[in-house]
């Protein structure tokens, strides 16, 4: 149909006029609700799904998780509810595990190198077994290797080495003997303690990132919440790097490191001079110390020099944390300088002070678990001990080493020359799920399943202040879709050692009919008999039995302390020269295990929102001062290597201190991970705090330079714009007792005093200014 | 006609609670089937992500703080996206919840300028994981296809779920979204803002409740409870430069 202008100008209008009109009629309301007149999927789909019952092995934690299983394959992971450890929290990571499991490359054959020079290729079952028979057979001066944990996993590894006449060692790459060196001196206990978080009224923590992942992050998340309930508990972090946890503390004091020893006895000094605790915990703490007092230069002023921490951050601390339940804890970097033992010592003993110890909300020690068939170690190797027996290796005094769940050759520092080591050990076997680094230089690489299809137990770590055994069950079949081949490491150690008999199965089942005898119809699970016992052990994911605790009372304090403060790191305000301390940091990719699932890879670090690279953090004023921007191409040079990785200026590292996350820079992985970024555990230096053999990871100090270029930096943040709204909104602050009305009336006044203010001063800006530049005297600054 | 219900799902979220782990982000991923985001995804800022935390700073260093919120859809009453969909692929059901019919979508992107919380996702491209990576897709949750817009559904697979298993005897707290049941400290809270008994509103009623943007009218079904911080305006030890620009 042909329509002339005229026309068509004429229709136009009586639409318009027709719509305004149809409008006014107002039609009813319900009209205007339209319903999908077919059913969404999400209606329709129902099928039948299973949840087991079981624990994550892979975070050494052992977190109680409940697996969905719907058509023979996982679908979804979450926190039990049910089990003594997390409580139904989840570790952020906790998915991850399903792309460990479901992996386009994960191993499913096993591999083999015929000789030193040759090549790895595939291989059969059947040759592989005879290889690994002939490698381990008697005679054969063997090492088995693991990650530290308590398991039947780690009995069978303790055994097999034992049956050999070798030795068996746990490792991880940031190593954590300082912690337990103080602890055991402190408390004589080889076991961590369970912070009490929850019931505590103030918590202090140095250096753990415990909100993020240290050590049991899903129960240490479910308690931060509820510190932050009901009537809302005190929070201080004292670290050098901004982490999640120094993020979410009320007060966060961010030292030199290396100094968090001095800030612990500080605090001290504080409560000690302004009598903040009863006189018998003063003298309690005093005498422990050498001299019965805390030595001249502790008073907040002096530390404050030292530190860089302002004093009146140490003295409301110290008076903060005086009144109520409070509890002290360090890990990480704390523990991780060449005086990570005198830091850690330092903190503990703050709880001796606040009389802590043994209470309710403060530090419980846990009960010292034995059990038969559950072996291994909660703690890895020190540095010093794997310098022994790296020389060992390398001297060509070992025939096999067996290697599972632990990747050396990527995370170990290039001083170690753990490559070269390998090479010198006639057989290196190992397990494990995809290709990595020290696969890549075994002979016999062996397709491991995961825990998703492999029977254990476990002792966590820590434990939550009773006896508790964390239960590993199969959820799916192991020659199931995507994990075909999968070989065991328990059953493929059993069958090589014939006196240990039985199968992965039957070492667990015995541990739990154990558990039966003894339990005498207490605990978590009570049953009449052996089976209907297991059965319950499987519907809970595991046994516990809140009756058996440790005596708090035969607490036993070592008689002195001893605070002899070998900071190395006193020259620490050279923050502008040339060298920075290097802190390393784990976060979605831990120490490169998840560096080839996808999920970690794009799962953005909370502070940066960094993704899919290694980044490193400065101070942004003083990459400012250096002329550093965000995606600068960075060399970072240390006495064991060299590095690249893209600048980000970050408003919270303290100056003359960089952070790297650890993960990335695999140079044997899969397709997300290989080439990936750089891995900066290779330019640790060796250093170790002498006192304990410890790794001092967080002691490596190093040069940084602009290598040339800038690349966009992988990020999630700007991905969505800022707000246009006015300080304070989204993310509302309020005061301890305000109401939001209030601090949104409060947060208006200032923001209309603001406008008033530029106006009159002849600035530009008017309402609507969203990006967070320019908020005249306040000090909100959005990112986002 | 629409069959009357007297539910209306609506969510609390406690940022005083939230430590920022982007747990939730995770578990609504594999929860909901979303894409892998890639590098060139970040690189070129088209990451796909139902829920996110942001992060905003707040003061100078020594005495700098960072705050984080999750913001997902609002599901809106009066929904800002709902009217400019030219084919009615978004609108309000009778459980409160602001739907997304895929089939119907046409990826005008219309619902996205006009949403204010920029928490509608289109589909640039086609979503494809590996054949292994499949197996752990949610059978109850449909793959949105390219060209097509998506965004937070309030786990509706898990409320239809919830509400089939349990008949007319559901109880509240019986059906939690993938977010909340990875939120480890408790901070997101779901259920039926129309039952005054339920937890969700009864915090809803807090005095730290605000939602965003409350200007614009849009009466969300999300409320958040605000950051408490003792040291509000207060900086120990004042070795902070002022934000002067």
């Amino acid at each position: 149909m042909k329509i002339n202008r005229r026309e068509f100008l004429s229709l136009s209008g009586k639409s318009a006029a027709g719509a305004v009109i149809f409008a006014a009629c107002s039609i009813p309301e319900k009209e205007l609700i339209v319903q999908s007149p077919v059913d969404m999927p999400e209606d329709l789909v129902r099928g039948i799904d299973s949840w087991y019952a079981t624990s994550w092995s892979e975070g050494a934690s052992g977190d109680g998780v409940l697996v969905r299983i719907l058509e023979g394959r996982i679908k979804k992971l979450k926190g039990n509810p049910d089990h003594p450890v997390n409580r139904g929290g989840a570790r952020s990571n906790l998915d991850f595990a399903l792309q460990l499991h479901y992996n386009p490359d994960r191993l499913h054959k096993p591999k083999l190198r015929r000789s030193k020079d040759g090549i790895l290729a595939n291989t059969s079952v059947d040759e592989m077994d005879k290889y690994i028979k002939d490698a381990t057979a008697k005679g054969k001066k063997i090492v088995v290797v693991t990650n530290p944990s308590r398991s039947s996993e780690g009995w069978i590894s303790q055994k097999f080495a034992e049956s050999r006449g070798g030795r068996y060692l746990a490792y991880e790459a940031l190593d954590q003997t300082n912690l337990h060196e103080a602890l055991f001196e402190l408390f004589e206990t080889d076991e961590i303690p369970h912070f009490d978080i929850s019931h505590a009224d103030n918590v202090l923590s140095f250096g753990a990132d415990w909100i993020e992942n240290w050590i049991s992050p899903a129960q240490y998340g479910t308690a931060y919440g509820e510190l932050r309930s009901g009537t809302r508990g005190f929070f201080a972090h004292v670290e050098p790097r901004f982490s999640l946890t120094s993020a979410n503390s009320d007060i966060w004091m961010s030292p030199y490191p290396g100094t968090e020893g001095d800030i612990a006895l500080s605090i001290a000094n504080v409560i000690i001079k302004d009598k903040l605790v009863p006189e018998n915990q003063i003298n309690d703490f005093l005498n422990k110390l050498p001299n019965g007092k805390i030595e001249f230069g502790y008073n907040p002023e002096d530390v404050e020099k030292r530190t860089g921490v302002a004093k009146e951050k140490i003295i409301e601390v110290a008076h903060k944390i005086s009144k109520g339940k409070s509890i002290v804890f360090a890990g990480g970097s704390t523990a991780a300088y060449t005086n990570g033992k005198f830091n850690t010592y330092a903190v503990y003993s703050l709880n001796i002070l606040l009389g802590s110890v043994g209470k309710t909300g403060g530090i419980i020690i846990n009960p010292e678990v034995e059990k038969e068939y559950i072996g291994g170690s909660n703690q890895s190797n020190s540095l010093e001990q794997w310098q022994e027996e790296l020389a060992q290796w390398r001297a060509g005094y070992v025939d096999t080493v067996i290697i599972k769940g632990v990747d050396l050759a990527y995370s170990m520092p290039n001083s170690l020359d753990v490559l070269g080591a390998l090479k010198n050990v006639e057989t290196v076997i190992s397990f494990g799920n995809m290709m990595n680094e020290t696969l890549n230089a075994s002979d016999i690489v062996v397709p491991d399943t995961t825990f998703f299809e492999e029977w254990g137990s476990e002792i966590p770590n820590p434990l939550p202040g009773y006896m508790t055994v964390s239960l590993q069950q199969p959820v799916v079949v192991k020659d199931g879709p995507g994990a075909s081949g999968a070989v065991s490491y328990v059953d493929t150690l059993l069958n090589l050692e014939p006196s240990i008999s039985g199968s992965n199965k039957s070492l667990v089942k015995k541990i739990f009919d154990n558990e039966y005898t003894e339990s005498n119809s207490s605990g978590s699970v009570i049953a009449s008999d052996k089976n209907s016992f297991m059965n319950g052990v499987q519907q809970r994911g595991g046994y516990w039995n809140k009756s058996i605790t440790a005596d708090q009372k035969k607490i036993r304090l070592k008689n002195t302390f001893e605070f002899e403060n070998e900071n190395v790191f006193s020259n620490s305000d050279s923050s502008f020269g040339e060298e920075f301390h290097l802190i390393p940091f784990t976060n979605n990719l831990g120490d490169g295990k998840y560096a080839n699932v996808p999920l970690a890879q794009e799962a953005y670090e909370g502070i940066t929102t960094a993704a899919w690279e290694t980044w490193v953090e400065i101070n942004a004023q003083q990459a400012d001062q250096m002329g550093i921007k965000e995606g600068d191409i960075i060399s970072l040079k240390s006495d064991s290597g060299e590095i690249r990785c893209l600048a980000y200026p970050h408003p919270a590292v303290q100056p003359g201190t960089v952070c790297v996350p650890t993960g990335q820079g695999t140079e044997k992985g899969g397709r997300y991970s290989e080439n990936r970024g750089s891995n900066v555990l290779k330019i640790l230096s060796g250093l170790k705090d002498e006192k304990s053999g410890s790794f001092a990871w967080a002691s490596t100090k190093v040069s940084l330079k602009r290598a040339g270029g800038n690349k966009t930096m992988p990020k999630f943040e700007g991905d969505v714009t800022a707000f246009p709204v006015e300080p304070g909104i989204p993310v509302l602050v309020v005061k301890p007792g305000q109401t939001a009305h209030e601090a949104e009336e409060e947060n208006h006044h200032k923001y209309q005093e603001s406008i008033n203010f530029r106006e009159s001063h002849g600035d530009g800006h008017g309402h609507g200014d969203d990006h967070g530049d320019d908020h005249g005297d306040e000090k909100e600054k959005s990112s986002h | 006609m629409v069959a009357e219900k007297n539910r209306s799902w609506g969510m609390v979220i406690d940022t005083d609670k939230c430590n920022g782990c982007s747990g939730c982000v995770t578990a609504c991923q594999v929860e909901n089937n979303i894409p892998l985001n890639d590098q060139n995804k970040f690189e070129r800022g088209r990451v796909m992500s139902w829920i996110r935390i942001e992060r905003y700073w707040e003061g100078e260093f020594p005495n700098v703080k960072a705050r984080f919120i999750p913001i997902m859809c609002q599901h809106c009453e009066n929904a800002p996206c709902e009217p400019v969909c030219p084919v009615y692929a978004t609108y309000h059901n009778n459980e409160g919840l602001n739907v997304q019919v895929y089939n119907r979508c046409v990826g005008t992107r219309y619902c996205a300028n006009g949403c204010p919380y920029i928490v509608r996702m289109f589909n640039y491209w086609e979503p494809t994981w590996p054949e292994e990576i499949r197996n752990h897709l949610n059978p109850d949750v449909t793959i949105r296809s390219r060209g097509i817009m998506e965004k937070c559904s309030m786990c509706m697979q898990r409320i239809k779920r919830g509400e089939r298993n349990a008949g007319d005897q559901l109880q509240d707290g019986e059906i939690k979204t993938a977010c909340q049941e990875a939120c480890t400290t408790g901070a997101i809270t779901f259920g039926d803002l129309n039952d005054p008994e339920s937890e969700v509103s009864i915090l809803a009623k807090s005095d730290r409740k605000y939602s965003l943007m409350p200007q614009l009218n849009t009466n969300p079904n999300v409320v958040y409870l605000a950051t408490v911080d003792p040291y509000k305006d207060k900086n120990l030890g004042e070795k902070a430069k002022t934000n002067e620009h």
